[in-house]
């Protein structure tokens, strides 16, 4: 199985990409981020068992939150490695951003 | 985005094995890399005795100003390394960057330089930024007006109002948007939703936005937001431009129907804030 650190990293990369994303945040349960307070090294909140990947973006005011939570969504999927294509996937909308 | 991978990462990511890729290692720092640090601790510490007096950045996890962004990580590791052995009693901090209220505010003091990646990649860290930010523009904004109002600093309320912010920019619930596919959530948190309304409610001239409380029931958000407005302007078209900016503002994102807008006007801004 890839490494769930390579995964996130893939993800990372894909969700910067998307229009209408403003910026990408840590994402984590909060138990974990308290955890692992300081230490991120990736974004994305990749688990393996059960297989789960979970990204935090920023949306840009202007955009269309459906949208590119949509494309992000699709986004991920294409970038997720052939073993973690059963992953469960969030988008979570974290901040709306102006400017 | 965030910045690309280094070797370093490859030893610092998934820290349990194959259980979680994105939380630390808990790793054991070698003599050699921990003298090393010591002697950058201690030679920042000389610099930084002189530094302003919001310089507490210096006892914490962030950085000093003129490290780098692979400074501010490493400094960081090591520090809450420190903490968790030294003290359990350590102050909320905020997010998932590991500092407190009073060193994000000190970061925002030096003008977000150097920039550090672990608080800029926060969403709690950067709404409260963007907050501070609001607020010292309306405070600029007073001062500059009246001369007198400089030196009337209510620091006692700002520090209360950032509470409030703190608290309030929070992820709070995850309230679902869509689901793609069966496997495939989108959601948006209530702490977007609160930053959306108060950075609306800002944006209105000489208002300072104070609590914003969400309440979503069966599919329907109502809203309460209380604001400080500053002296001389008119509450009640004031309190009107605050409802119909947070409502066009949730109308676009919020993927709910808007039920009722309450604005309550709780302050009257005499001085400046900030």
């Amino acid at each position: 199985m890839t490494d769930p650190t390579q995964v996130a990293r893939l993800v990372d990369l894909a969700v910067a990409t998307i229009d209408g994303v403003a910026d990408v945040y840590v994402a984590a349960p909060a138990i974990a981020q308290i955890a692992e307070a300081g230490r991120r090294e990736v974004l994305a909140h990749v688990t393996p068992l059960p297989q789960a990947v979970r990204v935090a973006i920023g949306v840009h005011e202007s955009a269309d939150v459906r949208a590119v939570t949509r494309a992000a969504a699709t986004a991920v999927r294409e970038a997720l490695p052939d073993d973690w294509t059963d992953a469960r996937l969030t988008v979570q909308v974290r901040r709306i951003e102006r400017g | 985005m965030h910045d690309d991978p280094t070797p370093r990462d490859d030893a610092r990511a998934a820290p349990d094995g194959v259980d979680d890729a994105s939380a630390a290692p808990i790793e054991t720092i070698t003599d050699d890399v921990v003298a090393e640090v010591e002697a950058e601790v201690a030679a920042q510490d000389a610099v930084e005795a002189l530094a302003s007096e919001h310089d507490e950045l210096a006892a914490g996890p962030v950085p000093p100003a003129d490290a780098t962004e692979d400074d501010a990580a490493t400094a960081a590791d090591v520090t809450d390394d420190e903490v968790d052995e030294q003290d359990t009693d350590a102050p909320e901090t905020i997010g998932a960057t590991g500092v407190t209220l009073e060193e994000l505010s000190a970061y925002f003091d030096r003008g977000r330089t150097p920039r550090i990646a672990a608080l800029e990649h926060d969403a709690e860290a950067r709404a409260l930024l963007d907050s501070m930010e609001r607020l010292d523009r309306l405070s600029a904004t007073m001062a500059n007006e009246d001369a007198a109002a400089a030196g009337d600093l209510d620091e006692q309320w700002l520090d209360g109002l950032l509470g409030v912010i703190r608290s309030e920019v929070r992820a709070g619930r995850d309230l679902p948007i869509e689901d793609p596919d069966e496997r495939t959530s989108t959601t948006i948190t209530e702490g977007a939703l609160r930053e959306i309304a108060r950075s609306a409610g800002d944006g209105i001239e000489g208002v300072l936005v104070g609590r914003v409380h969400l309440r979503e029931d069966a599919g329907v958000l109502d809203v309460r937001v209380s604001i400080g407005v500053r002296y001389g302007n008119a509450l009640v078209p004031t309190a009107d431009a605050v409802r119909l900016a947070v409502h066009h503002a949730l109308l676009t994102h919020a993927p709910m129907t808007l039920g009722t807008i309450d604005v309550v006007v709780e302050d009257v801004l005499m001085g400046a804030t900030r």
